[in-house]
């Protein structure tokens, strides 16, 4: 394997709102081109983390470095150059609802790209049918279901073909079919233009599927209990919550 | 690096490096179609054999470029394609072209206006179905009291009524002011000065004091309704509000309806306070009249009718703003945007129906 370089490298990081402490000891990195699951319980704070990430909170200390510079420069110098290489799918879609799929992925890449608009239309038509959602360009958000919305943020989110992409339980509420195309979907893109993923997800499946490399948060430890491959961590990691979290995926072998 | 352009003898070939960009080809789109053009050339061959890297945005560039020089009857070629390029590439067509507009109903005057009836019936009834419902949950309160949200009822009191309380006296003050200074002008080239007191002080308790109270009550409060049930609505609240078996009615649009009812007369009579007020600052200081023949003149003006007249009025308009604000917030369906429309809308028919009660009280009450 290649000599890997750390995109994402976090040292050291404690998350505290006011005085409740969310997370703490987080210390793990993500290298380019792999694709990195957190997971873990809900109210782990998988969400706060992630937002942490991409600049969206600030209530950490300790280091978050992206491509060997700290965050805390990137939000104060180039915070815009940083949201150029990133796509986001938040965990409730938020599409815009005043403007069709469509619009809403035309969006960002006319605010980015130099491109004509009809260029633009037919790239976005183009990523709604990547989510299995082409027909629907002229929608708007509040008359597709939940799970359309979720497959087209994860549209908009790969409207610019970012470098790092950050998906908030992109399988979430969609059915197995619908997630094993988005899973794939997730993979090609990693593939084809070596796109970085960090994703959140409950899906076991998605897990063992196509993840890299995990870690698992706690909520009552309140930080990382286990990291490394999906299988590794299954195999070996000999910790009782994380036996717990595995169960299901037992159930399953053992059923099969 | 930006495509590079060779004129051949019957055709232009464009190469594409490895590294290109969708934006420098489509920057180079104009120049390759001039040339194109000047040359009477009816072919355009792309050379992608450096490419072994590229992205949707280079494919659809082609595309663009390729759209653009069918037009004009030039045909496309490309060298040196791979079999996966190719499948891409008709991938991608295939996609974009495939959109259908949606589909749009061929109307002509009468199909218009059938729609046009249809929903006005439509929204009549429902305004109807609301407002009886209104009245019957009105109704209920006095057979069963428990229908009324109590603590809720009163919170709204304060926030409708006590919070207000600021702006309407400083408002209804400077009216009065205002009022009592312009009339002095005309009343003065008479020597009827005192009669400032009189037009002060009916003009207030008949009608300015309720609409002036009314109207800022429409936009300080029917918006916050129609702001709140509305996005209510959208986040589904109003849904699971009905499956846990609550009337929307009774639940969220009664405590608004009764609390607004209760506290906008006494708002009335605050207005009217703080108005001669006004005007009696006004009496004394340039009119030089005494404070007690100010009082005294207003005394023998206004009698209990005048000020019931308006209290019963601005009854009428609270009803009138409280229920159209709350009316407006169950009509969102859609996002953001139709809350906004929702608020301001509440703010418009509120002052509206305010004035149109008014001027049709105001006609009752001449001819019957
Ligand atoms: N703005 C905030 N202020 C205070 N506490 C917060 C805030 N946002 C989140 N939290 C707390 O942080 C914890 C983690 O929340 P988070 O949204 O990250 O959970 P999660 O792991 O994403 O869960 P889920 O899988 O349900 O989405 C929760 O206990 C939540 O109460
Ligand atoms: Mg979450």
């Amino acid at each position: 394997m290649m000599e890997k370089d750390k995109i994402i490298d976090v040292r050291d990081v404690k998350i505290q709102f006011g005085e409740t402490l969310i997370l703490k000891d987080i210390n793990f990195s993500v290298y380019r081109g792999e694709i990195f699951a957190i997971i873990g319980g809900s109210g782990s704070g998988k969400t706060v983390l992630l937002k942490h990430l991409i600049g969206l909170l600030d209530a950490y200390t300790g280091n978050i470095m992206i491509e060997n510079n700290n965050l805390k420069d990137i939000k104060e110098r180039s915070y815009n150059v940083f949201l150029n290489k990133i796509g986001v799918a938040f965990q409730y879609g938020a599409l815009l609802a005043s403007m069709t799929l469509e619009e809403n992925i035309t969006l960002p890449i006319m605010e980015h790209k130099k491109i004509d608009e009809s260029v633009a239309q037919d790239i976005a038509r183009w990523k709604l049918s990547l989510v299995d959602l082409n027909g629907y360009e002229k929608y708007y958000p509040s008359d597709i279901s939940g799970g359309m919305k979720k497959r087209a943020s994860i549209a908009r989110a790969i409207a610019l073909n970012p470098a790092i992409l950050f998906l908030d339980e992109p399988t979430s509420g969609l059915d197995p079919v619908t997630s094993t195309e988005i899973d794939e979907l997730i993979k090609r893109l990693n593939k084809t233009l070596n796109t970085t993923m960090i994703l959140i997800t409950h899906d076991i499946e998605t897990v063992f599927s196509i993840t890299d490399r995990i870690i698992l948060l706690d909520k009552v430890d309140k930080t990382i209990i286990a990291e490394g491959s999906p299988q590794d961590v299954y195999n070996t990691n000999k910790n009782e919550r994380v036996i717990k979290f595995f169960e299901r995926k037992r159930k399953g072998l053992n059923g099969n | 690096m930006p495509p590079m352009l060779v004129i051949e003898e019957n055709a232009i070939c464009v190469t594409l490096s490895n590294n290109i960009k969708a934006e420098e080809l489509l920057f180079n789109v104009k120049d390759i179609r001039h040339k194109l053009k000047t040359h009477n050339i009816k072919e355009l061959k792309i050379d992608i054999q450096a490419l072994n890297k590229y992205d949707d945005y280079l494919i659809a560039a082609i595309k663009h470029l390729e759209k653009i020089i069918n037009r004009e009857g030039i045909t496309l070629k490309f060298i040196g394609e791979t079999e996966q390029f190719t499948d891409f590439y008709k991938k991608f067509n295939s996609i974009s072209s495939a959109i259908k507009s949606t589909e749009v109903i061929k109307t002509n005057f009468i199909i218009s206006l059938g729609i046009f009836c249809l929903s006005t019936i439509n929204s009549i009834k429902t305004q109807l179905i609301y407002l009886g419902d209104i009245f019957i949950s009105i109704g209920l309160i006095f057979l069963k009291p428990k229908t009324l949200r109590f603590n809720e009822t009163v919170t709204l009191m304060k926030r409708v009524g006590v919070d207000a309380i600021p702006i309407i006296g400083l408002i209804s003050f400077l009216m009065g002011l205002i009022m009592a200074f312009m009339s002095s002008i005309q009343l003065k080239q008479f020597g009827a000065n005192i009669y400032v007191a009189s037009l002060v002080g009916l003009a207030m308790a008949r009608e300015l004091g309720p609409i002036m109270t009314s109207i800022i009550v429409a936009g300080r409060t029917g918006s916050a309704f129609a702001a709140e049930i509305g996005t209510m609505k959208i986040s589904e609240e109003i849904d699971a509000l009905t499956v846990m078996g609550f009337n929307i009615t009774r639940f969220l649009v009664l405590p608004r309806i009764v609390a607004t009812v209760i506290v906008v007369p006494i708002l009335t009579v605050f207005s009217n306070v703080f108005a001669n007020l006004g005007g009696l600052l006004v009496g004394i200081f340039i009119l030089n009249l005494t404070a007690s023949s100010y009082i005294h003149q207003l005394n023998t003006t206004l009698s209990v009718n005048h000020v019931m007249h308006g209290i019963l009025k601005s009854i009428l308009f609270a009803f009138l703003v409280a229920e159209i604000g709350c009316f407006r917030g169950l009509t969102v369906k859609k996002g953001t945007e139709d809350v906004g429309r929702a608020t301001t809308s509440a703010v418009v028919s509120g002052i509206f129906l305010i004035i149109l009660a008014d001027s049709f009280i105001a006609v009752l009450l001449t001819y019957v």
